[in-house]
């Protein structure tokens, strides 16, 4: 999995490949805990994600979760089917902002 | 069928992959090295790429929860094809568990309710076509299966 980071004033634009899974996972929930300071604004472009597990659901929950409580928005893009039918399945199709 | 795998005329390769086992210690260090195994065993089968990707989710499932809950020493995978099935079997020496009877999480919660955990196995029941759980001895054996596309489409 790579995570390149775009940042822009308050926004910051996560492009996250490859697989989110058990094992790279943390990597992602590292750049959530450290790089969030003074974003409202936070996209996570999902078009290079060939798929996500439960591990990355969770990290993509607490991220949207902390977003929300900070009084900002984050928003998911570019899902392919296979990272789709995961959202649908868990019903995070509702819970997370996918644009 | 079982055919050994140093046959001398047909290729090697091929032979290897109809039944490829694995086993290692119930680490979570060694769950992507498997995952390239689990990916290679069925790269070239009947199953397609999407197929693919829920076995290795389903494996990440399996696994990852073998790892942290069942004190385990060890895991044997197992993947084959079977007509136009493919099959993965996890074996594990932890405590008996049949991740098939788990009651099935609330997925309509909204985004406060919603806590982190009990996804993964409701993820993997629903992505496979089928399974069955066994406890032998003192192992459980869980079978996943999906059928090809082919198949499904009939």
């Amino acid at each position: 999995m790579q995570i390149d980071q775009e940042r822009q004033d308050k926004k910051l634009t996560l492009k996250v490949s490859g697989r989110l899974e058990t094992s790279t996972a943390p990597d992602l929930q590292k750049v959530i805990d450290h790089e969030l300071d003074g974003i409202t604004e936070l996209k996570v472009d999902v078009k290079e994600m060939e798929y996500v597990s439960s591990a990355g659901l969770r990290v993509l929950l607490a991220a949207t979760k902390k977003m929300k409580a900070k009084g900002g928005i984050m928003t998911i893009h570019h899902a392919n089917e296979e990272v789709m039918e995961v959202f649908e399945i868990t019903g995070f199709n509702e819970i997370l902002n996918i644009r | 069928m079982n055919q050994p795998e140093h046959s001398g005329t047909a290729p090697v390769g091929r032979e290897r992959k109809t039944n490829r086992t694995k086993r290692i210690p119930a680490e979570l260090s060694r769950l992507e090295a498997v995952q390239t195994f689990v990916e290679e065993a069925f790269v070239g089968e009947t199953v397609s790429e999407k197929d693919i990707c829920r076995l290795l989710i389903a494996f990440d499932e399996i696994f990852s929860n073998v790892c942290r809950y069942s004190n385990a020493a060890e895991v044997t995978v197992e993947c084959y094809m079977e007509e136009n099935k493919a099959v993965l079997v996890i074996e594990d020496d932890g405590t008996a568990f049949n991740p098939l009877e788990r009651p099935q999480p609330n997925v309509e919660k909204s985004l406060e309710e919603r806590e982190p955990g009990g996804l993964g196995i409701y993820m993997v029941r629903k992505m496979m076509d089928g399974g069955t759980y066994e406890r032998k001895g003192n192992r459980n054996y869980l079978s996943m299966i999906l059928y090809s596309q082919r198949e499904k489409q009939v």
